[in-house]
């Protein structure tokens, strides 16, 4: 089954929602994927998967309760509890790296506050991750458009200081419109055969 | 140049290996060391780039301090880059921001601290420091620990003070390797750039803005000060007066 367009989903569903009812849940002991799917309704597959994957990465751990051989639920607790944000983890535990780079150019551009794009790239790269020049280019153009950045002279943009929204960088996505995870709404889309 | 890595130019620079250094110090210290830092220098001399570097690198939490902030203030924007809606009281918020930097065990910097060291909000950082335990760097201009003298509980936490150097001529290769990509600046004009810019990364920068520019417009594939000629480059000083005849 292929994943919605963000905008799309519920806003309950996504891994920051699990991570928090995860949370909330082992304030109390251990939990089931099956329990953690039900209060937040979302399928117990999804779930599953991202269970699987904090488990691999030592976020989780199983414990094993006495119980009858018919039931055989996986109970989990809360080993490494990192704080608010959800650990963003595959399901063999290795971490996600999509969206890295718009991460650290989000970053980067509230440092700077006045750059052009080779600026970004330049400040917004590590040495675990490069951003190219043309990555920079088109995020901010996209941010520009969006509201967030005000084009300058000489191809330079600023960052309206109100206008950052929190830590989550604007996803630009394949329909042509920017999501902004820290709102959770679309925050510009484009009009198809509008005035031109 | 950085190790076990993407050969990254903005690590090459000194001011950013400073600066990491100065951060993995606080973060790797031992439990009874104090674990705050402070990173002051003149204005341009890469303070910035460093920051922006080092917090992508080792996801810490980033706040830049404005004149206006008082302590709720300042506690509600380091909430508002945690992603965490504030709690009603400052001391809930406190306990917010103590519990998120120990649990996810990310380093905090705060940028323009001198903007906040005349008034009481200098407290709070203590106390975020006291309560999370968490790798503090604070950032500011050249006066900040003289500043910072003044707070005497303050001192005593602080593990290393590190003055931001000014660019030095690998500085200026390191930024003209990628500010002017597809252009070879000959080694006397940037020479000339660096004895210009004094040891500011933002003035070379902007000469070497100049320099492409020029070079892009003559069609030339390298520059040296031949080509470039009497040109200007940029100082950051004001004009000369000018003398009435």
């Amino acid at each position: 089954m292929s994943r919605k367009p963000i905008d799309q989903q519920q806003p309950s569903e996504c891994r920051q929602a699990v991570w928090e009812e995860i949370k909330a849940q082992s304030q109390s002991g251990a939990f089931s994927s099956t329990e953690i799917a039900h209060s937040t309704r979302l399928g117990v597959a999804t779930v599953r998967d991202y269970i699987v994957g904090l488990c691999q990465a030592g976020y989780l751990v199983k414990v094993s309760r006495p119980m009858p051989e018919s039931f055989k639920t996986q109970y989990y607790q809360l080993e490494n509890d990192c704080g608010n944000d959800a650990p963003r983890v595959r399901k063999d535990g290795t971490p996600v790296t999509q969206g890295q780079g718009r991460q650290q150019m989000w970053n980067a551009m509230r440092i700077l506050k006045d750059f052009s794009f080779t600026d970004l790239a330049f400040n917004a790269s590590t040495d675990v991750h490069r951003v190219a020049e043309s990555e920079a280019r088109s995020y901010c153009t996209a941010l520009c458009k969006a509201g967030y950045l005000v084009g300058r002279a000489n191809q330079r943009y600023s960052l309206i200081n109100s206008m950052w929204s929190g830590p989550h960088p604007p996803q630009i996505q394949r329909t042509k419109q920017v999501y902004d995870p820290n709102l959770k709404r679309v925050v510009w889309a484009k009009i198809e055969g509008g005035a031109e | 140049m950085a190790k076990n890595g993407l050969d990254v130019k903005t690590a090459g620079l000194s001011i950013v290996m400073l600066a990491m250094g100065c951060l993995k110090r606080i973060v790797d210290r031992r439990d009874h060391l104090p674990g705050m830092a402070v990173l002051y220098g003149f204005s341009g001399f890469g303070k910035s780039t460093a920051a922006a570097y080092i917090s992508n690198k080792m996801n810490a939490y980033y706040v830049e301090c404005k004149s206006v902030w008082s302590k709720k203030a300042f506690m509600e924007n380091v909430l508002k880059v945690m992603g965490i809606t504030p709690g009603r009281t400052v001391s809930d918020m406190l306990d917010q921001i103590c519990e998120q930097l120990a649990k996810s065990g990310r380093p905090l910097i705060i940028d323009e601290m001198d903007h906040i060291v005349e008034k009481v909000a200098v407290e709070v950082v203590r106390d975020i420091y006291e309560g999370s335990r968490a790798p503090i760097l604070l950032i500011g201009e050249e006066r900040l620990p003289a500043k910072l003298a003044k707070w005497e509980r303050f001192h005593g936490r602080i593990m290393e003070w590190a003055a931001a150097p000014p660019a030095d001529l690998n500085d200026a290769k390191v930024l003209a390797d990628f500010y002017c990509a597809g252009v070879t600046v000959g080694e006397d004009l940037l020479t000339a750039i660096h004895g210009k810019s004094k040891g500011s990364v933002r003035r070379i920068v902007t000469n070497l803005d100049l320099v492409r520019k020029e070079a892009q417009s003559q069609g030339l594939s390298s520059i040296s000060l031949k080509e470039w000629g009497k040109r200007d480059l940029y100082t950051g000083e004001a004009p000369q007066p000018r003398r009435f005849q």
